[in-house]
């Protein structure tokens, strides 16, 4: 008898939900509040992903809301000199007009490297960096590609004389960080040198014949060009897709203004937020837990084992540009909590970061390694396919990715629709290419600081920028 | 025209029909109680309400597990600490300051054994004249958290389990 009436309840439920969609895609001239769409739960989730708030601080980095160094590292961001053949730049894999990706299924500096370079759009709000969680700051993140065989091929000696070697960056560089060591004496400060684990490059025992002193102004002046870097990344948030005009139009009741998405793309979002349980790991503003983990996939064929975030621990550790860290700005506060609680590498064993979701339309292929080309390709996976038992796995694949249920194909071009919504509108164009070279105090480059003040206001209280060393 | 109204006015009918059935159910989610790991949790996206379990007691009620002290308000995505204390199960006056703890927490998002994913962070345990400060716990996600306590004395073990609301959403 029970079963009956829970039978008739599910029924007349049903029945209400298709009579909703039904007033809701009769057109706009019903002007059914959307907010009816969806439980008070679904309401509550898509709350969560929008608006994005203000760019957390980075307590790691005392230059990271200075505007001055956010134009420098802009300029460095889009230099190709930074590189050991002169064609590399961060630019190279992440590119604005791919949402800050490269379109690879693996990311290409001087050579192909082992995984997808993930987007930097929105890059401010995340707690770890790299598919493994091998930093924990974005400017320590920022240092590791320059010394990376494949991707800039270079060394934090070669940077060093470049920078002092050249008047202009030397004079940018000294007006946020104070003056550049005395680099001049080649027998203290060789041409080349990094710590390196391939001992046939010479480059290691170059580095290990520094005195530690020299070692240290090297690493701090190093470190510092990373800071910069940061102060730009921070500054690449996404102006707001049609979802964030969409939920503004839910909070507000403003049923004019929520056909802004299709019913398709609406379909897709409850069911996101929903019964697809996409929220387990696509949570929040970014549409990230900001954590790890295994989903199951399984090793491809010619491919290497990837350890995933159980190797990235052990490399986070040993950074000596991790936060707790001699070069990071405090030492002793959330960075200390975030290295001493660090879970068990066991654990993390072929587990990746949760990828931030807004943008995801330009950012294809997908996965760590770029495996699935398209969206329809990753949501067949989590809705048919999983892994297969006879697969190769890393670890422990996680119970989330099983709780996504069987997902039709109509659904899953649901759930593409929505996903689609989430593309934003562009940059402001200054913020997409190199600016003018930091030495040229003109009226252009002053012009371009009042934008970037502009522009961070414009983000939230949190996010305004301190006062314009490029204008004195 | 009558014919939109009249839809108008369904649709919005069984809108609220929709929202009460659903605050129903997370109104009756099982968030106390706890020693049973098969309990049911509500799914993502549900507020994070109801209070959380202070005490609970291990398999077989061997051991007797209090928490003595923690936030008003689990802080969402950050660290945060908690006091245990352990008691003699068939003798819950006789606190067992000798115990051996550890700590784990996860979410299990309806699942009846284990968790859907777990806590990413080690917690640390310090332990003074019987209390144990439980420090390093960071919950990434709104909703019911399951702390999973395990206690090892005299060669008797048994796993205690609390349900931890995250954070006040």
């Amino acid at each position: 008898m029970h079963g009956h009436r829970h039978g008739l309840a599910i029924g007349v439920l049903a029945l209400a939900h298709a009579t909703v969609w039904g007033a809701a895609q009769a057109g706009a001239a019903n002007r059914v509040d959307d907010r009816f769409l969806y439980t008070p739960e679904e309401l509550a989730a898509i709350y969560r992903h929008s608006p994005l708030p203000a760019v957390p601080p980075d307590p790691t980095n005392a230059y990271a809301e200075n505007a001055g160094a956010a134009r420098l590292g802009q300029f460095l961001f889009f230099d190709s000199h930074l590189s050991a053949n002169g064609r590399v730049a961060c630019a190279t894999c992440h590119q604005p007009d791919r949402a800050f990706t490269d379109g690879r299924k693996l990311a290409r500096g001087i050579a192909v490297g082992t995984r997808n370079a993930p987007s930097l759009l929105d890059v401010a709000f995340n707690h770890w960096f790299f598919w493994d969680g091998r930093a924990d700051s974005l400017w320590s993140q920022a240092l590791q590609p320059f010394e990376n065989p494949r991707e800039a091929g270079t060394d934090r000696l070669h940077i060093a004389h470049l920078i002092d070697g050249d008047p202009a960056l030397r004079g940018a560089y000294g007006r946020i960080f104070g003056p550049l060591p005395d680099l001049h004496d080649r027998e203290r400060f060789p041409a080349h040198a990094r710590p390196d684990r391939n001992p046939r490059l010479g480059l290691e025992r170059a580095w290990v014949g520094m005195a530690p002193a020299d070692r240290a102004a090297v690493n701090r002046l190093y470190s510092n060009l990373a800071k910069a870097i940061e102060a730009y990344e921070r500054e690449l948030i996404d102006p707001g897709s049609a979802f964030d005009r969409y939920v503004a139009a839910l909070r507000s009741g403003d049923s004019t203004q929520q056909n802004v998405l299709s019913p398709v793309a609406k379909r897709g979002l409850k069911l996101f937020v929903g019964a697809g349980n996409c929220e387990l790991c696509h949570a929040g503003p970014t549409f990230s837990d900001g954590q790890f983990h295994n989903l199951g996939l399984p090793v491809l064929d010619g491919e290497a084992a990837d350890t995933g975030r159980a190797g990235g621990l052990g490399l986070l550790r040993a950074d000596p540009f991790n936060g707790t860290g001699a070069f990071s700005d405090e030492r002793d506060g959330a960075a200390r909590s975030r290295i001493a609680y660090l879970p068990a590498p066991a654990s993390q064993l072929g587990a990746f970061k949760t990828p931030d979701l807004r943008n995801v339309a330009l950012t294809s292929p997908y996965m760590h390694d770029g495996r699935f080309a398209t969206l329809a390709a990753v949501l067949e996976f989590y809705a048919q396919s999983k892994a297969a038992s006879h697969a190769r796995l890393v670890g422990q694949p996680e119970t989330t990715a099983a709780l996504v249920p069987h997902l039709s194909e109509r659904q899953r071009a649901e759930l593409v629709a929505f996903l689609r919504t989430l593309t934003s509108a562009p940059l402001p164009d200054w913020l997409t290419r190199a600016p003018p070279r930091p030495w040229l105090r003109s009226r252009r480059l002053r012009r371009q600081a009042m934008k970037a003040a502009e522009w961070t206001t414009q983000r939230g209280p949190g996010s305004g920028r301190n006062s314009l060393p490029l204008g004195k | 025209m009558r014919h939109q109204t009249a839809l108008s006015v369904v649709a919005a009918w069984a809108g609220m029909y929709i929202a009460t059935a659903a605050h129903s159910d997370t109104a009756g989610a099982p968030m106390s109680g706890t020693n049973t790991p098969g309990m049911s949790m509500p799914m993502a996206g549900q507020p994070a309400g109801g209070a959380a379990t202070r005490e609970a007691y291990t398999n077989h009620h061997a051991f007797l597990i209090k928490i003595q002290s923690l936030p008003d308000r689990i802080p969402f995505e950050k660290y945060f600490s908690l006091r245990l204390a352990v008691y003699d199960g068939r003798h819950p006056g006789k606190a067992l300051a000798d115990a051996h703890l550890t700590v784990t927490a996860g979410m299990r998002h309806g699942l009846k054994v284990g968790f859907a994913h777990a806590m990413q962070s080690s917690p640390q345990i310090v332990a003074t004249d019987g209390v144990f400060v439980v420090s390093g716990l960071y919950f990434h996600m709104a909703g019911p958290w399951t702390l999973e306590v395990d206690v090892e004395r005299n060669n008797q073990r048994g796993t205690a389990y609390f349900t931890l609301p995250c954070c006040g959403s």
